[in-house]
């Protein structure tokens, strides 16, 4: 119901038929009264509950990939370290071995502590830090980076951007999102034909959203699901896959109030669809 | 005490590199195997038993399997399903061991399900373990 200065607000309608002599309904008679305090805050209490339930979710993945990806990483050191007790002083090129594996350990060590660091940046930015941003522009910046890519693949592509131009959104993740999804698509083009992407953005019941459609390998969802989206997950043998990837994607998008779904039919198509 | 005969052939599933470099070594220094294959995920593990079980190829079948859980495109558990489904012949001397950074205690109960695992091992695993896995081999002569 509307107040007198067109204000919206909630009400419940209580109310009894009226009859005539003959048994007709003739009208209703009720009352109609103000819940609007209280559905507020049940519809509050529900968002929150959404919130809590997909941080509590994000947390116990990011728990999971901090005790398994950081253990095996000092374990990994334990191990070196036991071997180089174990190697004889004179092995000098076992000992030269051992050093560079250290060093690798380290590498390694540093790149998830950064990758992490990532995640955790992503979850605390405010939904205030907003902007809007013209999805062309991103879009052009995104296409240069990724040019010698696009090349290789042979790809065309296709975009629109015309029925929802602008979104209010963070720039980088913007950028880093389209960046990542366009490229996934370059990355697992099928072999056997050249990379076909479109692009476009659409409003769905008033939200903007975001699809992007390829050609390419596409993955049995049935088997790998959810697993989509975790972090380090390749599911093709291709040497490039390193990829917090779509993890980050999703962090991003979520992060900001987003959602991201993908659909996939293995050898035919991959789509993944955002809403802002 | 009876003298047990080394182990002709192991195998590692294990996309780690650093880590598979390292347990080559232990196993080298060690000599507890005389031969080592490494695959680097569930699908290449599961290609090779297949062409053994249906005697497409005179290699032999590793007699200890160090497992991991964590790898792309087929993971640990992936591997187990899909190795039971090939059904192994019935006299398939085999040891295999999980070994895994996870310490979930979820997936430690998950082991206990599949019959053909031995043990689940948490890295970083002991070298005295190691050792003991080796030596023990319960199908040696």
């Amino acid at each position: 119901m509307q107040t007198y200065y067109k204000k919206p607000f909630w009400v419940k309608a209580k109310g009894r038929p009226r009859y005539n002599d003959e048994g007709e309904v003739t009208g209703i008679h009720g009352v109609f009264i103000d819940i609007d305090k209280e559905k507020t805050k049940e519809l509050a209490l529900e968002n929150s509950l959404k919130k809590i339930e997909h941080q509590k979710n994000r947390l116990q993945n990011f728990a999971h990939i901090v005790s398994h990806n950081l253990r095996s990483h000092a374990s990994n050191f334990q191990l070196t370290l036991d071997l180089f007790d174990m190697t004889n002083e004179e092995a000098v090129e076992d000992k030269a071995d051992l050093m560079n594996s250290l060093s690798d350990i380290a590498g390694n060590l540093n790149q998830t502590l950064t990758d992490l660091n990532e995640i955790v940046a992503v979850t605390h930015k405010s939904i205030g830090n907003k902007k809007a941003i013209r999805i062309q522009d991103v879009y052009d910046k995104v296409i240069h980076t990724l040019k010698n890519e696009i090349l290789e693949a042979k790809a065309d592509i296709f975009v629109n951007f015309t029925e929802f131009p602008e979104v209010d959104f963070i720039e980088p993740y913007l950028e880093s999102i389209l960046q990542n999804l366009l490229s996934n698509a370059l990355k697992y083009k099928h072999p056997d034909r050249n990379a076909s992407i479109q692009i476009c953005t659409y409003l769905d019941d008033d939200k903007g959203c975001l699809l992007i459609k390829d050609n390419d390998l596409g993955i049995d969802l049935d088997i790998f699901g959810d697993r989509v989206f975790g972090m380090y997950q390749t599911f093709h043998n291709n040497a490039n896959a390193t990829d917090v990837g779509l993890y980050m994607t999703r962090n991003q998008i979520e992060g900001l109030g987003g959602t991201i779904k993908v659909e996939s039919i293995p050898n035919k198509y991959t789509t993944s669809t955002i809403r802002f | 005490m009876s003298l047990q005969s080394p182990i002709e052939l192991s195998c590692i599933i294990d996309d780690d590199d650093v880590y598979v470099n390292l347990v080559k070594k232990i196993i080298n220094i060690k000599k507890l195997s005389d031969n080592l294959i490494i695959f680097k995920n569930g699908q290449e593990a599961l290609d090779y038993s297949k062409a053994i079980f249906n005697n497409l190829t005179q290699d032999k079948f590793p007699e200890i399997i160090l497992l991991d859980l964590n790898m792309p495109v087929m993971n640990g558990w992936d591997f187990l399903k899909e190795f039971t489904a090939i059904k192994p012949p019935a006299n398939l001397k085999t040891t295999l061991y999980i070994v895994s950074s996870s310490i979930d205690k979820a997936e430690i109960e998950r082991a206990k399900e599949f019959e053909l695992v031995t043990d689940y091992l948490i890295k970083p695993v002991e070298l005295n373990t190691f050792e003991a896995i080796f030596n023990k081999a319960p199908y040696s002569a």
